[in-house]
């Protein structure tokens, strides 16, 4: 994955709420990794977004209240172990880290997808 | 029987929660008032969690102020007490508990005393450090009935002025929990935390010490340089919101390798799971002291946040510098020093306090003897 297309997963600790719902929307992945100078420190879900805007916060708030720093994450692209964290989970993204936490990667649900033989009548 | 309970920490959540469940079996009304870090979301919002559980929460009040220091403490806690008074004058508890020793809960014994509605007090005649130690002394000359979790701390309270009647030596509620085994299993565990069922793993918490706000981010960097000598996963749990907090906050996020996982809140039965299965517990967090002699758990026991306090054979005391925390997480993870603690008794009680607490509070009576209190030095 290029720097470009890597950075729709990604949103600065500066962020806003409003911020964070762009990127959701843009990157269609339900969630969005938090990086401070190119190190993951969290992650927010939509779920996490709906939450807060429930509680009658402010769209313009920042975001860090709101992240989870208990990141699920993979060191390499290893579709088997994202699928087992995918469904066990129920997560929608999987960043992949470095030993020192700087995102290199991710692995959506699109992309596993395409990994995975359904074995449903009609599915390819 | 009413009770009004104040909590405004995940550490105090551990103390009431066994005596919730003790009220609903028996039909005792309760009331708690929710505050501070169970309230915000960055610190895990542990207010939901409790209502999930099916405790009914009646008072919600938001008290922090940003800024993580002295003074935004001293102001939050102001906050706490104007609103804290509407709350009591609302629900007229026959008691307020309160549990520990933080501010919140000194301004809940104030309240109460002020007021004439007596107050009991949990984990009551400890000595600690920090400010929290200062404080839990305190309110203990504002409350009407201590319990303490062991004879040392009834002792103590005696030694303060406090008439006997006063004092009980009931244990530590929050190891009722331990012993009823209210725990995640450690195959749960493994696929909510992402952690193999026979991989090793140190829990670690460090709280900022408020007399050495200054020196917060020296504190955890010489804890981060330390546990980086260990190839092994470490657990991390943030720390509370006292001064110090977000200095502490950021160099750990700065910091983090990928064998760390950082979170902000847990469940406690998913807490306790973690420390009753990991290697050991680092820190500076009185889990290390209290509930980790239940499961024989080595504690790396950091700095002066416990300091005098009671401590069973499983801690290891280190200073901040990192060659000492390097030795001392050495000898907590080997094979022999956990083969010392097989043996391992916990000072603060057997683990069946919250029934203790019940029958006293039942059974004392509520009149001129009990509110007015006399010194007896």
């Amino acid at each position: 994955m290029s720097e470009i297309e890597l950075s729709h997963y990604t949103i600065a600790s500066s962020g806003t709420l409003l911020d964070a719902a762009h990127a959701i929307d843009h990157n269609r992945s339900r969630c969005v990794v938090v990086v401070e100078n190119g190190k993951a420190i969290g992650v927010i879900s939509e779920g996490d977004l709906v939450r807060a805007l429930l509680r009658g916060t402010d769209i313009y708030s920042s975001l860090l209240p709101f992240i989870h720093h208990g990141i699920l994450f993979l060191k390499e692209k290893d579709m088997k172990r994202a699928l087992a964290m995918f469904l066990s989970h129920g997560i929608s993204l999987i960043p992949i880290l470095d030993d020192d936490f700087i995102l290199r990667d991710v692995i959506t649900m699109q992309e596993l997808l395409k990994h995975v033989r359904l074995d449903l009548p009609g599915a390819g | 029987m009413k009770l009004l309970f104040i909590n405004g920490s995940r550490g105090e959540w551990g103390y009431i929660r066994p005596i919730l469940r003790r009220c609903e079996q028996a039909g005792i009304d309760y009331s708690i008032c929710a505050t501070n870090m169970l309230m915000l979301p960055g610190y895990g919002r542990l207010v939901d969690e409790i209502k999930k559980d099916g405790f009914h929460v009646d008072d919600e009040i938001y008290m922090s102020l940003e800024g993580s220091n002295h003074y935004t403490m001293v102001k939050s806690l102001g906050i706490f007490l104007t609103s804290f008074i509407d709350v009591l004058y609302r629900q007229r508890p026959n008691w307020i508990i309160l549990a520990g020793d933080r501010g919140e809960q000194l301004m809940g014994s104030i309240a109460g005393a002020y007021t004439y509605t007596p107050v009991a007090h949990i984990q009551a005649g400890e000595r600690s450090g920090n400010i929290d130690g200062t404080a839990r002394h305190g309110l203990g000359k504002f409350v009407h009935l201590h319990f303490a979790s062991n004879e040392d701390a009834a002792e103590r309270l005696l030694r303060l002025g406090e008439e006997p009647f006063r004092v009980h030596n009931v244990g530590a509620p929050q190891l009722d929990e331990l012993n009823e085994g209210l725990i995640a299993s450690r195959s749960d565990l493994a696929k909510t935390y992402h952690i193999e069922e026979n991989e090793p793993y140190l829990l670690v918490t460090v709280h900022p010490v408020t007399e050495e706000m200054d020196q917060a981010e020296n504190q955890v960097n010489v804890l981060v340089q330390a546990l980086n000598h260990f190839r092994i996963k470490k657990i991390w749990m943030l720390p509370n919101n006292d001064a110090g907090a977000e200095t502490t906050r950021q160099v750990l996020l700065r910091q983090r390798q990928s064998d760390s996982q950082i979170y902000e809140n847990l469940t406690r039965k998913d807490y306790l799971g973690l420390l009753k299965y990991c290697s050991a517990m680092v820190g500076n967090s009185s889990s290390g002291l209290l509930e980790a002699p239940t499961f024989g758990i080595p504690a790396v026991n950091i700095g002066r946040r416990q300091n005098n306090r009671v401590q069973g054979k499983n801690i290891i005391n280190a200073p901040f510098d990192v060659s000492s925390c390097v030795d001392a997480i050495e000898c907590a993870i080997s094979p022999k020093f956990r083969e010392s603690l097989k043996d391992c008794t916990n000072p603060y009680g057997d683990g069946c306090s919250a029934e203790r607490i019940l029958k006293i509070l039942q059974e004392t009576s509520i009149d001129d003897q009990l509110l007015i209190k006399n010194l007896m030095y």
